[in-house]
């Protein structure tokens, strides 16, 4: 099975903080979730990748590209959400999106309109008048307007009111049923992980700890020994179209356990 | 390139017409004042403050670095934007001026001179701005801003009294178009320079 991206023993040093030899990658066709509490860590993993800050130590590859040598072909493949509001404040939804859009070939002008009807977005107002939850909504429907293969999301569910942060979650369902697509989320809301995520990477003071899978194995790939992995609650399975695949169904704790379990935090 | 320019223009966009509507009202001396072409390069170095101050109010270099360019692009696409307004706001004064019958005889030169300056000018600030950050843009916007309201007004008058120590005189000895091509080429040396270590700084940034 296809690695979207894989991060190898990436370290970064900050004062104070410390990134300390992360290793993951992410399978393609999956939702991931990067979990950790605020200050573990995770902006600075998806920063990483995005190749926003560089790495002190260990490599990122993004579809089997090095990620700073192959930035602009990767990133012209990814959809970004960021927990921070990165669009200019004076322009309207629909400046803004002219702007963004003339970045990729591939624009589909038709799908944009979709999500903005989706989400109710009005495509005059200005980015500084919309809500923190049109805002992530507006951040969402840009991203995934290019037909992106890999869609990073940093905590795009944070102080969002539970109706948004279900239509999100939907959302993110919805697009994975498109095989060749991958998410990465990162949130500390352990319920929207239990809700969605095919994988759950635990971060915690800067270090990868535990990662959980969700009813699902593969024939013939077991999981790295380095991975300790955790199997949660039952909820059904996607099955790909190869039958390489096949589900487990097995009692298990749930992200919550586990993610007190692995931290100590309760 | 064509994107990042594009985008420079629809972000910046009321800025710029807020400066041209100033250019335009000094150029028709609907605002009188002493020098409308010496006002439209001081307005031409307040932009590119002005607009590397919007681009750190609004995060706008964690955008731009998301999005499919490389950091070379950016660098320089931000110096082809700034020195096309520079340009442009010069252009649009000399024109202006020429429409109104109120250009002098050395408008040329004048034109010539301001537009190496300019180039100066965003050659120095862009390897200042990716090195030292934002803090540096509200120090220096404070330091030029004194320095055109109190520092040059003196030191001109102070020139005027004494004939410019009669350096003026020898400028205006040498042929223009000696003059000009030994500014340019000097010019367009320190401009290279400085777009390639812009560059360099700049891909080292971390945001």
């Amino acid at each position: 099975m296809e690695d979207v991206a894989v991060l190898d023993r990436v370290s970064k040093f900050y004062k104070g903080f410390k990134l300390d030899r992360i290793s993951f990658s992410l399978k393609k066709g999956f939702i991931h979730g990067l979990i950790g509490r605020n200050g573990a860590g995770k902006t600075t993993t998806i920063k990483l990748m995005m190749d926003l800050v560089r790495p002190d130590e260990g490599s990122i590859r993004i579809f089997g590209l090095d990620n700073r040598r192959h930035g602009k072909e990767i990133r012209r493949r990814i959809g970004f959400v960021y927990a921070e509001n990165p669009f200019y404040d004076d322009l309207t939804a629909e400046n803004m999106k002219r702007v963004v859009a003339s970045f990729y070939k591939d624009w589909d002008e038709g799908a944009f309109r979709r999500y903005l009807k989706l989400f109710d977005l009005p495509a005059n107002k200005k980015i500084k008048h919309l809500s923190k939850g049109m805002k992530m909504k507006f951040s969402i429907a840009l991203a995934l307007s290019h037909h992106a293969d890999f869609i990073i999301m940093d905590e795009p569910t944070s102080g969002l009111d539970p109706v948004v942060r279900r239509e999100i979650l939907e959302l993110l369902s919805e697009v994975i049923q498109d095989e060749n697509k991958t998410v990465l989320f990162s949130t500390h809301i352990t319920s929207d992980l239990e809700q969605v995520a095919d994988t759950v990477t635990f971060i915690h003071d800067g270090k990868s700890g535990f990662r959980f899978r969700r009813m699902k194995c593969w024939k013939g790939t077991p999981w790295s020994r380095a991975e300790r992995t955790f199997w949660i609650r039952t909820r059904g399975s996607r099955l790909s179209g190869s039958g390489k695949r096949r589900s487990v169904l097995k009692a298990c704790p749930t992200i919550r356990n586990g993610f007190t379990r692995c931290s100590g935090i309760g | 390139m064509r994107s990042i320019l594009y985008k420079d223009l629809v972000v910046e966009r009321t800025i710029l017409l807020i400066y041209s509507a100033g250019v335009i009202l000094f150029a028709l001396q609907v605002v009188p004042i002493f020098d409308p072409l010496a006002l439209a390069f001081c307005l031409a170095l307040f932009f590119t403050f002005t607009t590397a101050t919007h681009e750190e109010m609004n995060n706008g270099h964690i955008l731009i670095n998301s999005l499919p360019v490389d950091r070379k692009e950016v660098v320089t696409a931000k110096y082809a934007f700034h020195l096309a307004v520079g340009a442009g706001f010069l252009g649009l004064d000399v024109l202006l001026e020429a429409v109104t019958g109120a250009w002098s005889l050395n408008i040329g030169r004048h034109f010539a001179m301001a537009v190496l300056g300019i180039v100066w000018f965003v050659s120095v600030f862009f390897p200042l701005y990716f090195w030292l950050g934002h803090r540096f843009v509200q120090i220096a916007m404070i330091i030029l801003f004194v320095m055109i309201v109190a520092v040059v007004p003196i030191v001109y008058n102070l020139g005027a009294k004494h004939d410019f120590w009669g350096i003026l005189d020898a400028v205006r000895t040498l042929p223009n178009a000696l003059l000009l091509g030994l500014g340019a080429a000097v010019t367009a040396v320190v401009l290279i320079v400085s777009v390639f270590l812009s560059v360099r700084l700049y891909e080292r940034k971390q945001f």
